[in-house]
């Protein structure tokens, strides 16, 4: 899979693109991940981890990133994710950038909004709120949706843990301390997803 | 455990190595393996096995040898929901049985929607089919195949395991390959395409005992190539269940197999109780009659209607015949969206069909909807172009639609798409529910929010519908709902992309907001030919001058008898004359009337609604008084591409506002295009711009009469 990221300035969107390049790929409904109302760093390799949140049921056995170099760390959180099997180009050894623990960030969906984003004091701290279509699945209608933040196409594609944690990564870039994710997901899931950003430096915390 | 079921098909095969492959399925320890199914695809010596409690054959006629269809024969007689295939010539080591009961676990319990392939190894020639199943029974690992050769993964499909339910979804294997080749290729890609990825199973799973080849028909190699380019060209996703080739469903089958496999499309209605409902419901329903081999089913979902409604429409929906019968469910309350959104719920076609209960498909209708998903596997869906057709008066207007996206969605350019005329991936309307809360105009809602989360929806490049006006129509019965619900529809998903980036989406729409082209093109003529019988009011009329029978007796009885008068169509100057008969009820008689007169004026004779050229008649204007003075303030349309768009829209104005407009025009060297201008004058000229734009729908910009002067420069 060939996944390339980008910014459309004009719209204020983060744009995910996956291209199927192996003949173990499956295809995404959709091959096109857009955030609106965040931009992203396209050259972190947290940006790069994100992508593969947002894709890793399609993957198959080889991962190219456009133009973003990632670490051994980064490497093994994204086997984390997708597989041990999994070949990943673009890894430079010699790059050991992990995050800075610097901010602290909780990403959750509007009707999880009104909790409060544990901190110490000490650290700056960030929370996203998300949305995807306007439309309840369950009830199929839109009584009291309000229009999030951030709102992305991902759910179609993707569950609503592993969309958290993309866009955590993709708003906190290399400056998260601990990720706070309030979505339900089996446990493997869970535990997959933490040793993954734990490779990258940092501590998930579900709450 | 997870059980499987193996499929093995053959013709005309050796059956020393069938009985190997056989064994050494049998052999290597695979605990899944509760069921082996020999296909036996018309040999010429009926393959006859040692009984065994897991083994059985299956034998069709067929004159052609179709690998596609003997396995799809083998997956839809299993047992199991979990079916591995593998060729006559392979053979499953000791070692590898484990990897299939893995597999098997794996499509059984995590994820049923990918597939496992193997890679063979060719054995040498020199390796004989009791040495190699000799050694597949005792091998403990793959190094004892060092004299094979592996080969490289296209996805081929010496052994595929796949789950029975990915397989009828995507329409099984492809039957259009003939003998072998490609099918598995082809098999394994629309897997990939349609979600499940490809797992490859380990280092020597498989070997493929060397034999000579079984098929020497002189056309082999026609085949193959003929394989090679469908699978080259055909891209699609999904398939239809088709058995071409053998006797399978008229001899072998139980009478309800094909209930087991998944029509290619839902046909879609929703209805509800109202004038003329069953009449126009039937009609709708009969126009499928003989598309795509009427691989579809059609449900129709009755909402807010009285029980003995319902009742009379199960009733006369079971008297029709020529199509699929019609499955009824029930909503007791009314809901266009609720009726739309249980639809894709119960519908078992991969792709749906939006059908309005008034509207006529065109007879291209579904295979259209069909090809731009051949050339494009990841659209999600088709629209194609509508004519709209009222059902007293027949006034046409043809709909070619535009580029559906976000854009010119949001910027609202017009005749963008129809409902209607819309074809949707199945799994798509399930992610993407009608928004039940809207009493009206969930189908826009729908189609900006499919765009506004990446759905495409190619256009077909042709007209698919003829959409019904008529005076129970939700269109005309429910204006003003429909307008707020687009509203809201158009401020909420600008509010996800920010309200302030609107000029950004006006010029990416400007883009994207040409017409597209259909083809075929209908002329009049064709269309009336489509309508229904009973329908509009119609005027038939010829030229009026170079009729050779002009002057014969008959011509003069018949041209007094129906009325004929020497006329203009349209008012204005240099009018064509033309002999016109008086207007006549129903498109049957105008055919009717038309035929009748070729025959005795014998001379082309045409028809058009008696409704549009009484229009045509009282709108007058003369080009001589376009222009305003330069020095003037006008009220400018925005464009029309038609003329008699905009003759039309003149006539829906009170007549006070139809004096003061104006026409002006615009040529290129391509084409014309036309303005409404409104110029200033003496009274409460805002209050005009605004009837203009309740009654038409266009908002009128003010702009200088010096633009229009450079608009018509060097026109006349």
């Amino acid at each position: 899979m060939r996944l390339t990221v980008s910014n459309d300035s004009e719209y204020n969107a983060t744009v995910i693109t996956a291209d199927v390049d192996c003949n173990t790929d499956a295809t995404p409904l959709l091959s096109r991940v857009m955030v609106f109302g965040m931009m992203c760093n396209n050259s972190s390799p947290m940006t790069a981890l994100a992508a593969v949140c947002f894709f890793h049921r399609y993957c198959g056995e080889q991962i190219n990133f456009d133009s973003i170099r990632i670490g051994a760390n980064h490497l093994t959180g994204i086997r984390h994710i997708v597989g041990s099997s999994v070949n990943v180009s673009t890894v430079d050894g010699r790059y050991n950038k992990l995050s800075d623990k610097s901010i602290d960030m909780l990403v959750c969906q509007d009707d999880q909004a009104g909790r409060r984003l544990p901190t110490d004091g000490a650290n700056t701290s960030k929370r996203i709120i998300w949305g995807g279509d306007f439309v309840n699945s369950v009830s199929r209608d839109s009584y009291g949706y309000t229009i999030p933040e951030v709102y992305t196409n991902a759910r179609l594609i993707c569950d609503d843990l592993h969309i958290s944690a993309a866009l955590g990564l993709i708003a906190g870039a290399e400056r998260i301390r601990n990720l706070y994710l309030r979505e339900k997901a089996p446990s493997v899931e869970k535990r997959n997803l933490q040793v993954a950003l734990a490779s990258a430096g940092i501590a998930t915390i579900f709450s | 455990m997870q059980h499987l079921t193996v499929v093995i098909p053959v013709r005309n095969f050796r059956l020393e190595q069938l009985i190997a492959s056989i064994d050494a399925l049998l052999g290597c320890g695979a605990k899944c393996i509760d069921e082996i199914i020999v296909v036996d695809f018309g040999s010429c010596d009926p393959v006859k096995l040692q009984p065994h409690p897991k083994t059985r054959v299956i034998r069709v006629e067929a004159d052609v040898w179709s690998s596609s269809e003997a396995i799809n024969i083998g997956v839809l007689s299993a047992k199991n929901s979990i079916v591995a295939k593998i060729d006559a010539d392979m053979l499953v080591p000791k070692y590898a049985g484990k990897r299939l009961d893995s597999a098997a676990s794996h499509l059984g319990r995590e994820d049923a929607a990918s597939m496992f392939l193997a890679q063979p190894i060719d054995l040498p020639p020199e390796i004989e089919t009791s040495e190699a199943l000799q050694l597949a029974l005792t091998a403990r690992d793959a190094s004892v195949w060092e004299e094979g050769h592996v080969r490289p993964r296209w996805g081929e499909g010496g052994l595929s395991i796949f789950s029975v339910d990915k397989w009828n979804e995507i329409g099984g294997f492809d039957t259009r390959f003939v003998d072998w080749g490609n099918e598995d290729n082809d098999f394994s890609r629309r897997i990939r395409l349609s979600g499940g990825r490809v797992i490859w199973m380990e280092y020597g799973t498989i070997v493929h005992v060397w034999h000579s080849p079984a098929v020497t028909s002189p056309d082999a190699a026609q085949r193959a190539a003929s394989n090679k380019a469908l699978f080259e060209k055909n891209k699609s996703v999904y398939r239809p269940h088709r058995f071409r080739h053998s006797s399978f469903i008229s001899s072998i089958a139980s009478p309800d197999i094909m209930t087991r496999v998944r029509p290619m499309v839902t046909v879609a209605i929703a209805t509800s109780e109202r004038l003329n409902r069953d009449q126009m419901i039937a009609e709708a329903i009969l126009r499928f009659q003989g598309q795509l081999d009427h691989d579809f089913e059609i449900v129709v979902v009755d909402n807010g209607s009285s029980k003995t409604a319902t009742k009379r429409l199960r009733t006369n929906l079971n008297k029709l015949r020529g199509v699929p019968q019609p499955r009824v469910e029930v909503l007791e309350s009314p809901s266009i969206p609720a009726s739309r959104n249980l639809a894709a719920q119960v519908a078992r076609g991969r792709y749906i069909c939006v059908v309005d209960d008034d509207d006529l498909a065109l007879p291209n209708r579904l295979i259209d909807h069909l090809r731009p998903l051949q050339e494009d596997p990841q659209a999600h869906g088709s629209h194609g172009g509508w004519i709209d057709f009222d059902d007293k008066t027949g006034v046409i207007e043809v709909n070619q639609g535009k580029s559906r996206s976000i854009e010119t969605l949001l910027a609202g350019t017009g005749k963008i798409t129809a409902h209607p005329a819309s074809f949707y991936r199945t799994d798509v309307m399930r992610a993407i529910p009608y928004d039940e809360s809207f009493e009206l105009g969930s189908d826009l809602d729908v189609a900006v929010r499919q765009a506004l989360n990446g759905i495409r929806i190619a256009h077909t490049g042709s007209f698919v519908v003829l959409r019904r006006f008529h005076s129970e129509n939700v269109t005309r019965t429910g204006y003003s709902k429909q307008l707020s619900s687009g509203v809201r529809t158009r401020s909420r998903a600008l509010e996800v992309i920010g309200a302030t980036r609107y000029h950004t989406i006006r010029d990416r729409a400007s883009k994207q907001s040409g017409l597209i082209e259909c083809t075929p093109h209908y002329s009049m003529q064709e269309i009336v030919e489509l309508m229904p019988e009973y329908a509009g009011v119609w005027t038939v009329f010829c030229a009026a001058e170079g009729i050779p029978k002009a002057n014969s007796p008959e011509a003069a009885e018949f041209a007094s008898k129906n009325g004929a008068e020497i006329c203009t169509l349209e008012s204005g100057l240099d009018q064509p004359l033309v002999l016109a008969f008086s207007p006549v009820e129903t498109a049957r008689t105008a055919l009717d009337l038309q035929a009748q007169a070729e025959r005795v004026l014998e001379t082309p004779v045409m028809i058009l609604p008696s409704d549009e050229i009484a229009k045509l008649r009282k709108l007058r204007f003369k080009w001589s008084q376009l222009l305003p003075k330069a020095s003037d303030r006008v009220w400018l349309s925005p464009t029309y591409v038609d003329l008699r768009e905009l003759l039309s829209d003149m006539a829906t104005l009170p007549a006070e506002i139809a004096k003061k407009i104006i026409v002006v025009s615009d040529h290129t060297e391509e084409n014309e295009s036309y303005y409404l201008a409104l110029p200033h004058f003496d009274g409460n000229v805002e209050h005009a711009v605004w009837l203009i734009r309740r009654c038409t729908g266009r908002t009128l910009t003010k702009t200088s009469a010096f633009n229009i002067r450079r608009v018509n420069e060097g026109e006349y």
